[in-house]
């Protein structure tokens, strides 16, 4: 045995609770398998696609669950079905392009064939050749076709889990939750924009933690801070499902300028201003007053909403040490075009080039490379105190708390 | 053979050659030194256009970009990015260009094409590559006689960025 890696007795959660953070979660290789069959194939609704993506029988779409490739197709009948990108035969990864149109699946190595449900429907050779050979009387496709996820879809937008026990999806978030995702989600037609895809040195909870933090969104954004996107003095709020395990972040946009709480936001800058303001022109579209909200749905989504920038942002865990993150921008199918073009312009505060999210994916490598140098220490999430409790204010981690309080029942830390 | 190599058409051929070639020197020269990152923007006209597009959204026709600037206000403003507004860790790019090739359009606008590789720096690690792709460009003779990006399309090989894109491409 490795006598480096901090055995079981070594990972123990400090006495306060989920208002600290041990850092072997971040940087522990048995950490990440467990959360892999816990989390990831646990009995949890991960984000998949858009069924815009999706939008004839036959379309398919290879994407991640954890570290799992797996393939969302719509099949010839209408219904998105989900299987695991694993040939049943020896292993082979058969899928390998990122969107597609197909009647059937075939493996390219000994040629298997699966149908848009993931059955197996052909065994090249099975009966032998010249009455040698082939597969065993008893062998009976039934039993060897793909592994199937379950899917459920709601306006638009497709969930998967590989875990047939998986409660209905409506129950999984909760009223709270579902409230705010049809505040975006609410019936109309989605078209997709495009896609970002990013590499980031760094655990995926720290993804996830960073869109429950609204305490650093004051302080290391600039941009938001100086333009009043999102700001500790805006009228705000951190809600969570009864769980914990979702939650979101809710604001309304201010102006730029001076306030007395300003005087701890040395990310102010009072005199600066666009070269070309037509970068920030955001118009009021949901009903409410929110102007941002972000959504955090376990385990693995984000959805985005800032001014008139809608993305789902979907963690693909790489490792313990680094995680994808998968942006799909989209529209609705009925936005003229000045808002299309609002929409890409102001992708560009998000992404692996944004204004905004460059400043996260940066010190999330930051966070990784420090906490690596100290397994045994813990990080303190004690602002807003040591409860997990709604805050109708952003000066609070009391979703990371939430958060961690739900991970450690699940993965029994 | 259409496109192909005549001996007869290098004179005129050769100037635009020079010039273009010596005007990518120029953008790389810039695009790679942070002192001189206030310039960048000068390479483009006024309205100038500039898309940085991951393979998949360049070869499906998908409109979004990593980075999309369609005024040199809007590079003004990326300039801004990179001189304070974010936090990132400090790095060292160095872009290689080749394969140029460059066709006068009928507008007066030369079409260009070029080859480009991008490496990356960064404290405690060796160099890496960052990116490989296309330059699909259009220059034109500005009013002052210089040649400037009317259109700067950097069409990625890569979906995958590594991490984060901080300065031009």
């Amino acid at each position: 045995m490795d006598e480096m890696a901090p055995s079981a007795t070594d990972r123990r959660w400090s006495e306060e609770g989920y208002s600290r953070v041990p850092y072997w979660l971040y940087t522990d290789q048995d950490i990440y398998d467990r959360e892999q069959g816990l989390i990831f194939q646990g009995p949890f609704w991960s984000y998949v696609a858009l069924s815009a993506e999706l939008a004839e029988p036959g379309d398919f779409k290879r994407t991640f669950i954890g570290d799992r490739s797996v393939v969302i197709v719509r099949d010839q009948d209408g219904e998105i079905r989900g299987f695991e990108n694993r040939c049943a035969h020896r292993g082979v990864q058969f899928c390998r392009t990122h969107r597609g149109t197909a009647k059937d699946f075939m493996c390219p190595y000994h040629q298997w064939t699966y149908d848009l449900r993931g059955n197996l429907i052909g065994v090249p050779f099975r009966r032998g050749v010249k009455r040698q050979g082939g597969m065993p009387a008893d062998f009976d496709p039934k039993n060897h076709g793909l592994r199937k996820l379950r899917t459920a879809e709601r306006h638009g937008v497709v969930f998967a889990s590989f875990d047939p026990a998986v409660p209905p999806l409506e129950a999984y978030l909760g009223e709270a939750m579902l409230g705010y995702f049809d505040r975006v989600f609410d019936g109309r037609k989605l078209k997709v924009l495009g896609y970002q895809r990013q590499r980031t040195p760094a655990n995926w909870k720290l993804m996830f933690e960073n869109i429950k933090d609204p305490y650093h969104a004051s302080l290391l954004h600039v941009f938001l801070v100086t333009f009043g996107l999102f700001r500790a003095d805006n009228e705000s709020s951190v809600e969570m499902d009864a769980t914990g395990r979702h939650a979101v972040l809710v604001s309304r946009k201010g102006e730029q300028k001076k306030t007395e709480d300003l005087s701890d936001m040395k990310s102010f800058r009072e005199a600066l201003q666009l070269n070309d303001p037509r970068l920030l022109d955001p118009v009021r579209e949901f009903p409410g007053t929110a102007t941002v909200v972000m959504q955090t749905l376990w385990p693995n989504l984000i959805v985005q909403q800032q001014s008139n920038t809608l993305a789902m942002r979907q963690l693909v865990t790489r490792g313990p040490n680094a995680f994808d993150l998968i942006w799909t921008y989209f529209a609705y199918a009925d936005d003229e075009e000045a808002m299309v073009t609002r929409r890409l312009r102001q992708a560009n505060l998000m992404g692996p080039a944004g204004y905004v999210s460059l400043d996260d994916s940066e010190v999330m490598e930051f966070s990784q490379v420090g906490i690596a140098q100290a397994p045994q220490a813990s990080g303190v999430v004690e602002m807003g105190g040591h409860d997990t409790e709604d805050t109708p204010h952003m000066v609070t981690e009391s979703a990371i708390r939430a958060f961690y309080k739900y991970y450690r029942e699940i993965m029994g830390v | 053979m259409d496109g192909a190599t005549q001996l007869r058409a290098l004179p005129e051929d050769l100037a635009l050659r020079v010039a273009v070639e010596d005007f990518y020197a120029r953008y790389v020269e810039i695009a790679n030194d942070p002192l001189r990152l206030e310039d960048w923007p000068e390479l483009f006209t006024e309205d100038g256009q500039y898309r940085v597009l991951p393979q998949e959204n360049w070869q499906q026709g998908w409109p979004l970009a990593l980075v999309r600037a369609e005024s040199r206000g809007m590079l003004k403003d990326r300039v801004a990015a990179a001189q304070g507004i974010n936090t990132y860790t400090p790095r060292v790019m160095r872009h290689l260009v080749s394969n140029i090739r460059c066709d006068r359009a009928g507008s007066g606008e030369i079409e260009t094409k070029a080859n480009f590789a991008v490496f990356e720096t960064m404290i405690d690690e060796p160099s890496r590559v960052f990116a490989t792709g296309v330059y699909r460009d259009r220059l034109i003779e500005d009013a002052d006689g210089l040649l400037r990006l009317q259109e700067h399309v950097v069409v990625l090989d890569n979906d995958l960025v590594p991490n984060s894109i901080v300065y031009p491409l």
